[in-house]
């Protein structure tokens, strides 16, 4: 569950790029959020990944206003959320497999759990033969992978997506969305921030627009 | 222990590139050598800087010589301001009377012993001259003539050199160590890794070459001292001042990592 309440996204302490934001996002749901470059969407992409701190108002996650919690209710909260970035987001000095185990290390996972976990995900994803690879060996849409690897392997409870569909192949939109919709019935809560002129296979449960520095239900 | 957890222990204790890793333990291996050379030094400072040292000479020119030389100690043994008298090596003497004497009998040569007291005691030199000499004639203490101003100037400065150089590229290579490690940091937190753990897993993977630095460093001196001439470092006097520098350098460089990545840590929301 989201709630965001009399949110404004701010370029400079001059500049607002949206005002007043108020909306409430259930769990379990499937949202887009679009909007032109330069909209604010990527500042709301990152205010709600807890990436960027929020100016004014407040944001619930998960029940919990963000603005009030300590640095350890914080990295909690974190470990509920994982974020797929637009671009290259991945750690250049390790490995793609490091890179995709990077969070359950992190939130000490067992031997076993992560196995079974990369097993599972780099079949499904098609992604087996780049485990060892560098980063930096990776194209474009290899490291699109990686990133969504890496962001689903948590089985996280909130998903943010920005413009991950941008020059994705049909096909693998299609395996995607399929993946996304599994999620969503486990009950993770997936936003997407989109383009204008995205294309979209899947079928959303709201969709919001940025328009004249507002969001508007659609 | 297999293969896989190796692996998920590199990534998390050792996020960094190997030749960073490698830098700081070569840099403690330096610095130690440092230390290590200054050891006799550092030892004086601790342990022996305001003790009173007297020279004790003894010459073998009486058949008794032995017992006398037995009666003398138990003299001085009741003393208590005495804390030990310790025998220089013959060959230490020999050396030093070879720069100002051509030719030496050995025979002639006195026996010398280091005679130590507590901190700001002195000896009556008139009156445990006198003992002595009832002993055995010619015996004679002397005052030990060292210029101690300008050997502690010279080595204090050599020494706060060293250190200031050493915290210094410890400084500046811990800086740019947790700053290559900035995004690392910034996607563990966002993964939900608490600071402590993080704190705890990448200071673990660097101590693990600072020791291997340090140790190496005291290991390697060793065994050179050791094969190559008499121990003059890794002597039992010098034990406990080489164990408190080698607590010191690991603290400091702990501490300062520490400081650094918390600093970091502390600017990522």
């Amino acid at each position: 569950m989201i709630r965001l309440e009399n949110i404004f996204i701010k370029l400079n302490e001059n500049k607002t790029l949206i005002s007043n934001i108020n909306i409430f996002i259930p769990s379990g749901s499937l949202i887009s959020i679009e909007g032109k470059a330069g909209s604010g969407k990527t500042k709301l992409f990152k205010i709600l990944g807890l990436k960027d701190k929020v100016d004014t108002g407040n944001l619930y996650i998960l029940g919990k206003n963000v603005n009030k919690l300590s640095r350890t209710e914080l990295s909690a909260l974190h470990s509920e959320i994982s974020l797929v970035f637009e671009d290259n987001d991945l750690i250049d000095n390790l490995s793609v497999e490091a890179n995709i185990i990077l969070p359950l290390i992190m939130t000490n996972k067992s031997k076993d759990e992560i196995e079974i976990a990369v097993n599972e995900l780099v079949s499904w994803l098609n992604i087996n033969q780049i485990l060892e690879k560098n980063i930096l060996h990776l194209s474009n849409y290899e490291k699109k992978m990686v990133q969504f690897a890496r962001a689903i392997i948590t089985r996280p409870r909130i998903l943010l997506l920005d413009n991950f569909f941008n020059g994705l192949d049909r096909e693998y939109e299609k395996k995607i969305s399929y993946l996304l919709l599994a999620l969503k019935k486990i009950g993770t809560t997936i936003i997407s921030f989109r383009s204008i002129n995205n294309s979209a296979i899947l079928s959303y449960n709201e969709s919001y627009k940025i328009e004249n520095f507002n969001l508007v239900r659609q | 222990m297999n293969y896989k957890f190796i692996k998920y222990l590199g990534i998390k204790c050792f996020p960094s590139n190997l030749l960073d890793y490698l830098g700081h333990c070569i840099f403690n291996f330096f610095f130690s050598l440092v230390i290590i050379i200054n050891i006799p030094f550092l030892n004086n400072i601790l342990f022996h800087e305001h003790k009173t040292s007297y020279i004790l000479l003894v010459p073998k020119i009486s058949n008794n010589f032995e017992e006398k030389k037995d009666l003398i100690f138990s003299g001085l043994s009741l003393n208590t301001n005495i804390i030990s008298v310790r025998e220089v090596e013959k060959k230490i003497i020999l050396e030093k009377l070879k720069k100002k004497i051509e030719l030496i009998d050995e025979d002639l040569v006195p026996e010398v012993f280091e005679v130590t007291l507590k901190k700001n005691k002195k000896l009556d030199l008139e009156k445990e001259n006198k003992k002595v000499d009832e002993v055995l004639q010619g015996a004679q203490i002397l005052d030990k003539k060292i210029d101690y101003h300008k050997y502690n100037s010279d080595n204090y400065f050599l020494l706060g050199f060293s250190v200031f150089l050493f915290l210094s590229i410890l400084v500046v290579l811990q800086i740019d160590f947790v700053k290559k490690l900035k995004v690392f940091l910034e996607k563990s937190r966002n993964f939900g890794a608490k600071d402590r753990d993080l704190l705890y897993n990448i200071s673990l993977g660097y101590l693990l070459f600072q020791f291997l630095g340090i140790f190496s460093a005291y290991f390697s001196f060793n065994f050179f001292e050791s094969n190559f001439k008499k121990p003059s470092i890794f002597t039992v006097e010098n034990y406990e001042t080489i164990i408190i520098f080698i607590f010191l350098q690991n603290m400091i460089c702990y501490l300062n990592l520490i400081f650094t990545l918390r600093y970091t840590l502390r600017r990522i929301f």
